[in-house]
């Protein structure tokens, strides 16, 4: 029995096959990704060109990082309200601290430090000051939200010129947001057979039994929240980087979106269903949404509408799928 | 131990025994009094900084304030101590702005008649939530989150067709800023609801029933408890408090917008956090509540008393949120005895293997579906 006990849990256990496992949110974003890119492709047959395809993903970019980071954290049954202040933090430090001038250029190799230490502390807060993560990240955004706003009390300032036009670039032969997509795939494709992954499955699909199976609980939650910080300021920097420019306000529409891309994508909120991929395919159909409404130039609720609506009939499907399951 | 009271009872003696009774209600939930206590800090703090803060039309204004934070919170207490979520709140408060407006111009009817077609409507949106949390079985935050944007689209597509003019009702407005004696009306108005919401909580069926189901959904609806309905009503009443509330925040800013509700999206969790509030559900207490509206709502404005800037001001807003929370937890799990959620939590999980398994003998089909306290966790 307790030779048992001791081997490796991941290996026996077998958290792996839960991210095969088609979940029913799949099945639902699946479509409604395939109708919606079909929709917009249909109403602007001139989007298939290479720099069209990469300003759609340049435009998209930054809610998928931060939706990704919400992603990690949701799969832990958790949830990251402070991604939109780390996120103004990164932003507003890329554009006053790193500024434009080319000699300070190479602090911005610092920025996602930054966004670490926020993370990390938000995931102190969880794990050491056993805060509900609501609470924790929701009174950290408003102090990250004022550190950004001291920092840049109106919007301005200026980011690199060379990486700016490299960042805004979409007529390279690769072009820039496309190369950071890849990057990123490429990044969460490895990230996927890591321990930590597994570990956060396990803990998102019962954290009970992950701790009796030896799952560092506490660890895996910090590092989450940690990387969650991380990816939110590499969204921030990217955003200013593109736009050019620094605003400390932007942060905030960022919270709720990146939640609504998760559920799109077919996240469970209740941890441990769901992948990354879906995360950034939630992105995109919010995307694609504002794409086809100010195309079409209607007014401005219908995407609002069109969004919120979509939310609950997709978390309805799904349940419902559940449930026969 | 004590013999039942007397039947005659002397002066003192009734005064003793309110005494008793309100140290013991004390005793059940110190967050509550933490929160007041951190007010008065927070109050005498402000005082010794500058003398005005004290100033009798100062804590008037703050009391409006506190009226406004406390009402949109006061619904979403429950629907919280059910083990739900309510995200449409700052919504609800626009509609009810709006809707009154609305009505105002197209309708010639009764003020008292708009009041309470708000309200209804209101109450109808909340039930929208409430039917689709129980029908759904989704999780509350996406499900008010989606409600709540369908409301701001409604809102945003009604909104461009009125500019200006005449926007609200003249009753409102003077309702609004009067004041019987020295207290004004939107603050009575409030503590008089939260009276009504403490009294539903502690003394009535629906009220233990709310407790029962935070608690643990699962062992209510074993306990014979119709889990469904108690959630629902709570969303209903959510939907009441926080239209009313924006019904009031128009006659106090006499103007209506999208948006205007937009600071009690977090505010409200804030405040019902403060007051010892878990947001696992299954604790709290309306005075909590009342309490952590008042902490929100001095610290707000003891904050720019102080000379600090916006930036400064979200800094230690967050700040004090967390410590207060932290506060009203330790204090909980001190000084109450039975009802501190963070060890009961653990035993829970501890049990819930086995409790699947005797659910799954008794109850087919209950078992692949989520609890609602999974449910309110992710929430």
């Amino acid at each position: 029995m307790a030779a048992e006990l001791t081997l490796p849990p991941t290996k026996r256990h077998g958290v792996w096959p839960l991210t095969m496992r088609p979940s029913e949110g799949a099945l639902v974003m699946v479509p409604l990704f395939v109708i919606l890119l079909l929709v917009d492709v249909l109403l602007q047959p001139d989007i298939l060109t290479k720099p069209q395809i990469a300003l759609t993903i340049q435009t998209a970019l930054p809610l998928i990082l931060v939706s990704i980071a919400q992603c990690i954290v949701l799969l832990t049954g958790g949830i990251d309200i402070s991604v939109g202040g780390t996120m103004v933090v990164a932003t507003v430090l890329t554009a006053t601290w790193v500024g434009a001038d080319s000699a300070s250029a190479w602090r911005l190799v610092l920025v996602p430090l930054v966004g670490l230490i926020l993370g990390a502390f938000n995931g102190a807060l969880v794990v050491v000051g056993n805060f509900e993560p609501f609470i924790a990240t929701l009174g950290t955004w408003a102090i990250y939200d004022g550190i950004a706003l001291q920092i840049l009390p109106s919007a301005g300032g200026a980011t690199p010129p060379a990486l700016s036009a490299w960042a805004q670039n979409v007529t390279n032969f690769i072009p820039t947001s496309i190369l950071l997509l890849v990057l990123t795939l490429a990044v969460w494709w490895y990230w996927r057979s890591t321990n930590l992954c597994r570990h956060i499955y396990s803990i998102g699909s019962d954290e009970a039994r992950a701790r009796l199976s030896g799952v560092n609980v506490r660890k895996t939650k910090f590092s989450v929240y940690a990387i969650a910080g991380l990816l939110a300021a590499l969204a921030g920097i990217y955003l200013a980087l593109i736009t050019g420019t620094g605003d400390a306000t932007i942060g905030d529409g960022y919270i709720l979106s990146s939640v609504e891309a998760c559920v799109l994508g077919g996240i469970s909120l209740e941890g441990g269903a769901g992948g990354v991929g879906l995360a950034v395919a939630g992105a995109f159909i919010l995307t694609f949404i504002d794409g086809i409404t100010s195309v079409l130039v209607l007014p401005p609720w219908v995407s609002i509408v069109l969004s919120a609506g979509l939310l609950i009939v997709v978390i309805g499907i799904r349940s419902r799928l559940a449930k026969q399951a | 131990m004590n013999p039942a009271a007397p039947a005659r009872t002397l002066p003192l003696a009734t005064a003793i025994r309110m005494g008793r009774r309100a140290v013991s209600a004390a005793r059940r939930q110190p967050a509550t009094v933490g929160a007041f206590v951190l007010t008065v800090v927070l109050f005498a703090a402000a005082t010794a900084h500058s003398l005005g803060f004290a100033s009798l039309s100062n804590v008037r204004t703050l009391s409006i304030f506190a009226a406004f934070v406390g009402l949109a919170a006061m619904g979403e207490t429950l629907v919280i101590i059910a083990g739900g979520l309510d995200l449409s709140v700052p919504w609800l408060i626009d509609f009810g702005g709006i809707a009154l407006s609305q009505m105002h111009r197209s309708l010639h009817i009764g003020l008292l008649l708009i009041l309470l077609l708000v309200v209804l409507l209101g109450m109808i949106l909340g039930a929208i939530n409430g039917l689709l949390v129980t029908f759904l079985r989704a999780p509350p935050l996406i499900v008010t989150l989606g409600v709540g944007g369908l409301i701001e689209g409604y809102l945003v597509a009604v909104g461009t067709l009125q500019s200006s003019g005449d926007v609200v009702p003249d009753g409102i407005e003077h309702f609004a800023n009067a004041r019987i004696g020295p207290f004004p009306d939107i603050t009575l108005v409030w503590l008089a609801l939260a009276v009504v919401a403490a009294f539903i909580l502690s003394r009535t069926g629906l009220g233990r029933c709310i407790y029962a189901v935070g608690d643990n959904a699962r062992a209510a609806r074993l306990a014979g408890i119709h889990v469904e309905r108690v959630k629902f009503a709570t969303y209903v009443i959510s939907g009441a408090t926080a239209s009313l509330s924006g019904v009031l925040l128009t006659g106090y800013i006499q103007t209506a917008y999208v948006g205007m509700g937009g600071d009690y999206l977090f505010g409200a969790i804030a405040a019902i956090a403060l007051g010892g509030t878990a947001l696992l559900g299954g604790t709290g207490s309306s005075w909590g509540t009342v309490a952590g509206a008042c902490t929100l709502t001095v610290l707000a404005g003891l904050l720019p008393v102080l000379g600090l800037n916006t930036a400064a001001v979200k800094i230690v807003y967050g700040a004090i949120i967390l410590a207060g929370v932290y506060f009203a937890r330790a204090v909980q799990q001190i000084g109450g005895r039975g009802r501190s959620a963070q060890p009961q939590r653990e035993i829970q999980t501890e049990r819930q293997a086995s409790d699947s398994v005797a659910a799954d003998t008794h109850h087919k089909g209950a078992v692949n579906r989520p609890t609602a306290r999974q449910s309110a966790i992710s929430g």
